[in-house]
């Protein structure tokens, strides 16, 4: 009794001298926690000098227990959380409390999951260390963050990957085993066994020669270099290591010996693809001509659930002025893939074009398969190199989730880039494949922030808005999400008005927002008196409770100068771009212009070639 | 003659009608064509794209034709089959006449049941080795 008593003592004073912690104050939200860790336990820093009975009192008042001291003086503890808490509520908890240095998960470490593929090391574009590759010296990290990946998902024999190409060296000791069976053919008995319409295509087929050998014939091997990126088989202590170390290639050739092939064996080795199970098709080729059927074939792609994954071309050129086909045709199902080097960024010879090129991928000094019984090893370069580092990332999000839509595996890709400035306005993403966060994607809700603000420049003591909207571009739909704004020193607030949930404080206001559906948004707009002079920068945080993939569109900053007197830039306007009296609204792209000036001119035009009709003799 | 001068602005406004509707002809029959990803032009002129396979071409028809009618336009078009898919109706043939591709795909137009006609387009490898351009 006297036990439960002192107890009970010891939780008031931690409810009594942490007012913060008051039954009665708002709830601080849970923050998403990313990563591993311990669940029903958390790491807490108190502060230095904070006494006992006040640590006790808050573990108590929490219903914690403390597990152990992880210092000598006791302020790093480990702590067990009450049944039911979450880590990430025990947290909030803990870091409400005044005396509480921090609180964080007991994260979980382990050593990222490495190949012992001989030439692992060769492979900067999986794994960057700043390491020398074949005389070229590059930027660590400048890759597509493969090992971290790894910890998630090595592929799986599930997928299967069309390798629409020259053909592959489905004998390679470092491909066999991830090479595609057909396991309703019975090899060599000149029967088309499991009526597909071709006889024997155990490994493939060939529609250059129009039989079931689809070796490649070329040299080095174009089809195995890029079969080997996607999926040569991993962490079986020889040569290369694939994205994927375990998956299905499918080698379907219609490129010959010379490396050329034509549209009407392309449809039907795409048509091959489809009907025989593929995933995802690799297309490391492409020309300046447009092909309707090229076009049907990969839209019936499209509409049987496969991603077509195409290089943009080597011309350096721009292809949102000049098509590369089949990486430029409109369909959802394509990506368009430019090549990235060493040092992140665009390769001298990589087509780029911020509306019709996706995303880079390593596509310079790339060491991979090629065909045996030479080396084995080669490095090529091209679009062709940079396409199939996309394909297997796509397998691997299509191992993580195996029904996951082309469109999805596309949103995965794309929305997890890792944006360089040597890439923004170069392709639409403005960035270079990441296969982390693009296999976190199918599981996560990737909230992004942006900001605006009612006026670029306002005059002191007058107010401006912040406004956030917050979209949920995940596959997953969001909870708990909370909007947090630390407003700066030199404002005041005055109110916050959210489209749905509510907000408190006035110093950092934090809106509880609720659950944001896959693509839906909410706003927050936030006014305040301006009272200092200079530039006010305001920077809003978004979270919710389930795992964002994406952390860097997670905060976002917007700036408004406050003036003494009144400027140039229109205090308290709305931004918007004013027109002039009486002037029409003109069109804004070179075409509209064009035809806006017609349609002005040309009237008049005739009526004075009308004229001149007349009056002549 | 003299009737249709009753208004003179009435025949530089018919002149101007015309300009527009032309305007408008020329973007609803843009809609209609499988469209690039971007506002660059598609290089689908025959007469300056040598990429394609001398003497064949790709013959999209219509769905709903009768074999008997089929073998008809192959016959009058002087065009060998090279394989036939049944599921897109499309042929892969050679030309046997002695026409060229740009005037087989031209006379393709004549017929109704043929949805379009094209060259068969090359593609090519786009990688090679390090000191070659890609």
């Amino acid at each position: 009794m006297t036990r439960l008593f002192s107890i009970g003592l010891i939780a008031l004073l931690g409810l009594v001298l942490n007012p913060a912690g008051h039954a009665n104050a708002p709830e601080e939200p849970a923050a998403p926690l990313h990563g591993v860790y311990v669940s029903g336990e958390i790491l807490v820093q108190f502060k230095s000098n904070t006494p006992t009975f006040l640590i006790e009192g808050l573990h108590a008042a929490i219903g914690a227990v403390k597990k152990r001291n992880l210092d000598r003086r006791g302020g790093l503890q480990q702590v067990k959380l009450p049944n039911g808490m979450t880590v990430e509520e025990g947290i909030a908890r803990y870091r409400k409390n005044s005396n509480v240095d921090y609180a964080e998960p007991n994260y979980l470490r382990h050593a990222l999951l490495m190949p012992d593929d001989t030439s692992f090391g060769l492979l900067w574009g999986l794994n960057n260390t700043g390491q020398t590759v074949n005389g070229t010296t590059g930027t660590a990290d400048a890759d597509i963050d493969a090992p971290e990946a790894w910890d998630v998902t090595t592929g799986s024999s599930s997928v299967i990957i069309a390798v629409v190409d020259s053909g592959v060296d489905w004998n390679h000791p470092d491909l066999a085993a991830n090479i595609w069976t057909n396991t309703g053919e019975t090899p060599g008995n000149s029967t088309d066994d499991d009526g597909n319409g071709f006889v024997d295509d155990v490994h493939g087929w060939d529609f250059v020669d129009n039989d079931n050998d689809p070796t490649s014939e070329d040299t080095p091997g174009h089809g195995s270099h890029v079969s080997g990126t996607i999926a040569a088989v991993g962490d079986n202590s020889l040569g290369v290591t694939g994205i994927m170390w375990t998956a299905q290639i499918m080698p379907v050739r219609f490129l010959d010996a010379s490396g050329s092939g034509s549209v009407a064996d392309e449809v039907l080795a795409i048509q091959y693809a489809i009907d025989n199970g593929a995933k995802i098709i690799n297309a490391s080729y492409g020309d300046s001509t447009f092909s309707n059927s090229e076009f049907n074939a990969i839209s019936a792609a499209n509409t049987a659930g496969l991603l077509f994954v195409a290089a943009a071309g080597n011309d350096a050129q721009n292809n949102d002025s000049k098509s590369s086909y089949p990486a430029n045709y409109n369909l959802p199902n394509i990506i368009s893939v430019a090549a990235s080097t060493q040092r992140d960024a665009l390769a001298s010879f990589s087509n780029f074009g911020v509306l019709s090129v996706d995303l880079a991928a390593p596509g310079t000094n790339i060491r991979s398969t090629v065909n045996m019984p030479s080396v084995g090893y080669a490095y090529l370069q091209g679009t062709s190199m940079a396409t199939p580092h996309v394909t297997g990332v796509a397998g691997l999000v299509a191992a993580v989730d195996p029904s996951l839509t082309p469109s999805d595996i596309k949103r995965s890709i794309l929305n997890s880039v890792d944006v360089k400035s040597s890439l923004i306005g170069k392709v639409l993403t403005g960035g270079r494949l990441n296969a982390f966060g693009a296999v976190q994607y199918p599981n996560g809700a990737d909230l992004k922030v942006t900001e605006n603000v009612s006026a670029s420049a306002v005059i002191i003591g007058n107010n401006a808005t912040f406004t956030m909207t917050v979209t949920d571009l995940g596959l997953l739909d969001a909870a708990n999400v909370t909007l947090t704004d630390v407003l700066p020193g030199t404002v005041t607030f005055v109110s916050a008005t959210p489209s749905q949930g509510s907000c408190i404080g006035t110093t950092t206001v934090t809106c509880d927002l609720g659950a944001l559906a896959k693509d839906a948004s909410a706003t927050v707009a936030i006014d305040v008196t301006t009272t200092a002079v200079g530039a006010v920068n305001n920077t809003a945080s978004v979270a919710g409770s389930v795992t964002d993939p994406v952390s860097a569109n997670d905060s976002i900053a917007a700036t408004v100068m406050v003036n003494n007197i009144p400027s140039g830039g229109g205090a308290g306007g709305g931004g918007g771009g004013g027109c002039g009296i009486g002037t029409p609204a003109a069109p804004s792209s070179p075409t509209g212009a064009a035809i806006f000036l017609l349609v002005l001119f040309l009237p008049l035009f005739f009526i004075r070639v009308w004229r001149k009709i007349r009056l002549s003799p | 003659m003299t009737r249709l001068r009753c208004s003179p602005l009435f025949f530089p406004f018919l002149l101007f009608c015309v300009f527009l509707f032309a305007i408008v002809l020329t973007v609803c029959n843009r809609s209609v064509v499988p469209s690039p990803r971007s506002s660059a032009t598609s290089s689908d002129g025959l007469g300056d794209q040598p990429g394609y396979r001398p003497g064949e071409l790709l013959i999209k028809f219509r769905a709903g034709m009768t074999p008997e009618r089929r073998m008809e336009i192959i016959r009058q078009l002087g065009v060998e089959p090279i394989a036939y898919d049944q599921r897109h109706f499309l042929l892969h043939a050679k030309i046997t006449g002695g026409r060229s591709v740009d005037e087989t795909v031209k006379r393709c137009a004549e017929f109704p049941d043929v949805e379009y006609a094209e060259p068969n387009y090359l593609r090519k490898g786009l990688g090679k080795g390090l000191g070659q351009t890609p």
